[in-house]
């Protein structure tokens, strides 16, 4: 998961936004915390396994759990964790003043072929799953609201999906499947005219 | 929650038309699965089994609403 935030972290810099990866052994609430109240970004992206309540770090323990949300205080955050805006982000939302919480109510979905070793980004079948997904931060770092980063993703997916149907590339009718499930679960609370500002 | 057998059986077989056997599919933190596999979870009625089926009734139930906004945005 970590090698499709790359574009992202890559989009930000072509815009000269300072970006602080946290990666790896890192990925510790400690590490975490510490970060975001140093640094305060207007702007946070949490990519890996979740669940309603909690996102979860380095040798799967909770990185970020419900009791933890006050550390979204008036930032926009997107989260490509699964289920993670149902409770997370609602209560970040709604109790700690969190600006907007986008992320996905269901079970992030991927494909993959396993006919040939592949890196993650070298998997032309999954890309435009990723593509779809990326394309909420990377619309925000662009200057949308986060109402339209949402929109434009869910755009990409209808353009995706219509590719697909009539497709003949391997996997194509799962992949098609994945977007569609991903993308009926993309939600966010909060302020949808808000915008990141850097 | 638990689906009849009816819509198990309606899964399984468009699992068995539309997923070729060299693709893996991942479903959040439960892991990857191939098409037997799935298959398999979905007769034991796992979570993993249920989100397979939610992901074929999304497709199926959206079909009309894709058609239409796919000719909409031309």
């Amino acid at each position: 998961m970590y090698e499709w935030s790359v574009p992202v972290m890559n989009a930000a810099e072509k815009r000269g936004i300072k970006v602080d990866r946290v990666d790896g052994q890192r990925v510790i609430k400690k590490e975490i915390v510490s970060r975001i109240e140093k640094l305060k970004p207007g702007f946070i992206f949490l990519n890996g396994h979740g669940d309603s309540k909690t996102f979860y770090g380095y040798d799967n323990e909770v990185a970020i759990g419900i009791t933890d949300a006050n550390i979204f205080k008036n930032k926009i955050v997107f989260t490509r964790v699964c289920n993670c805006v149902k409770k997370l982000g609602k209560k970040a939302v709604e109790k700690h003043s969190c600006t907007s919480f986008i992320g996905y109510e269901f079970e992030f979905v991927n494909v993959r072929q396993t006919n040939v070793e592949l890196k993650l980004r070298e998997d032309e079948i999954s890309r435009p799953i990723w593509e779809v997904s990326n394309t909420v931060p990377i619309s925000l770092i662009k200057g949308t609201t986060v109402t339209e980063a949402v929109e434009s993703s869910h755009k990409k997916a209808t353009k995706e999906i219509s590719r697909l149907l009539f497709s003949k590339e391997l996997g194509s009718i799962s992949v098609l499947k994945a977007i569609l499930t991903n993308d009926e679960g993309l939600k966010y609370h909060g302020d949808g005219s808000a915008k990141f500002f850097y | 929650m638990a689906y009849d057998k009816d819509i198990k059986e309606l899964v399984k077989l468009r699992l068995m038309s539309t997923t070729p056997s060299n693709i893996k599919i991942s479903i959040g933190g439960f892991g990857e699965f191939n098409r037997d596999q799935l298959i398999e979870e979905i007769e034991k009625g796992t979570s993993v089994g249920n989100a397979a089926i939610r992901m074929e009734l999304t497709f199926i139930r959206k079909m009309a609403s894709i058609s239409r906004r796919i000719s909409e945005e031309g």
